[in-house]
């Protein structure tokens, strides 16, 4: 999972968001690692629907313009529960990977 | 400048996206643009935002976003292979000097073999649109070259050579949603071909009163069923673009 999406489903895990929102999410989440243009953000989100990890969660109209709130299904959580997974095991055998390696130069 | 003309100018930014994703999402990519505006104090579009929606929309337009299809790829990787043994063991005849023959082959097939490869290609970086639009410019070159074969009596393509690279381009350029329907007509097209190389043969080989009479009417049945489904191809041909989806 790249880190745009990663990040994307991790925001919309706090709560529906409408699409700046979630930018400033994103950005937040990820320490300003992840600033993601408006164009990233919206294919990010379109590729997400086509594969059912989020969804559309109605449209509101706030001073003239259009927002749209988008939610995480329930196949998206379960989405970043297997990357978290992934993250963690690899992390663990890279620390032990790395822990032998210094016990061995020693 | 109002917020009318700032709006505008947002706007004229997602020119680069079809019209019909334009149609589903552009009043909320530009309620995103504006506010991103706001937070910023920009007056006007950035270069960088203006690049990224260009590609963006550029990307949507060659359906880069769509991934590889198997009911795309796999037409295409049929024909391919079988264009490749066409074009390198039927048609290779170098010295061969005959109306019709192009370089060290015997017809110009070979032109529509290459624009498969790149269709195969487009397909396999997952450039959905792009390579069924090709597709769809190979089976007409197919067409065009069998036409202008029979008139001026070229060496090939030969009508069952023409039905099967046809078939396997439309297949591929109008893409079953299910990989059953795409077997099957896989599979039906080469029982056609297999039909019509079969009845060929036994023509030559056997020289029965009124067979290759009975054979000529199926096979230009076979051709009008080919052009029939051209014809629906064609009518259904906006259909190459990537539909927007619904948000």
């Amino acid at each position: 999972m790249r880190e745009p999406t990663f990040w994307t489903l991790v925001s919309l895990s706090g709560g529906r968001r409408h699409g700046y929102a979630l930018m400033q999410e994103v950005r937040d989440a990820s320490d300003g690692r992840v600033e993601l243009k408006v164009a990233t953000l919206y294919a990010v989100l379109e590729r997400l629907q086509r594969e059912g990890l989020v969804a559309a969660d109605g449209d509101e109209a706030v001073d003239g313009r259009l927002r749209r709130y988008f939610r995480i299904t329930q196949l998206g959580e379960q989405a970043v529960a297997a990357e978290l997974e992934r993250m963690e095991t690899a992390a663990r055998l890279a620390r032990i990977r790395l822990g032998l390696r210094s016990a061995t130069a020693q | 400048m109002g917020e009318t003309g700032r709006a505008e100018r947002y706007r004229r930014m997602l020119r680069w996206y079809p019209a019909d994703w334009r149609a589903e999402h552009e009043a909320v990519v530009v309620g995103i643009l504006l506010d991103q505006a706001d937070a910023r104090g920009d007056v006007r579009p950035r270069f960088g935002d203006r690049l990224a929606l260009a590609i963006g929309g550029l990307r949507h337009r060659f359906g880069v976003a769509e991934g590889r299809r198997a009911a795309v790829m796999v037409p295409l990787v049929l024909a391919v292979a079988f264009l490749l043994f066409y074009v390198s063991v039927i048609t290779w005849s170098p010295g061969v000097v005959y109306p019709g023959a192009l370089g060290p082959f015997s017809n110009p097939t070979v032109i529509v073999a290459g624009l498969f490869v790149v269709a195969l290609a487009a397909a396999a970086i997952g450039r959905n649109a792009a390579a069924r639009w090709i597709a769809l410019g190979a089976v007409g070159t197919q067409l065009c070259l069998s036409l202008v074969a029979a008139l001026f009596g070229w060496l090939g393509p030969s009508l069952p050579t023409t039905v099967l690279i046809v078939g396997f381009g439309v297949i591929a350029a109008l893409p079953w949603q299910t990989p059953l329907a795409t077997a099957i007509s896989l599979s039906a097209l080469l029982a056609l071909f297999g039909y019509m190389l079969i009845g060929d043969i036994a023509a030559a080989a056997l020289p029965i009163p009124g067979a290759d009479i009975g054979i000529a009417f199926a096979q230009v049945a076979v051709l009008v069923a080919v052009i029939a489904v051209i014809a629906i191809a064609a009518r259904h041909a906006r259909r190459l673009e990537p539909q927007a989806k619904p948000s």
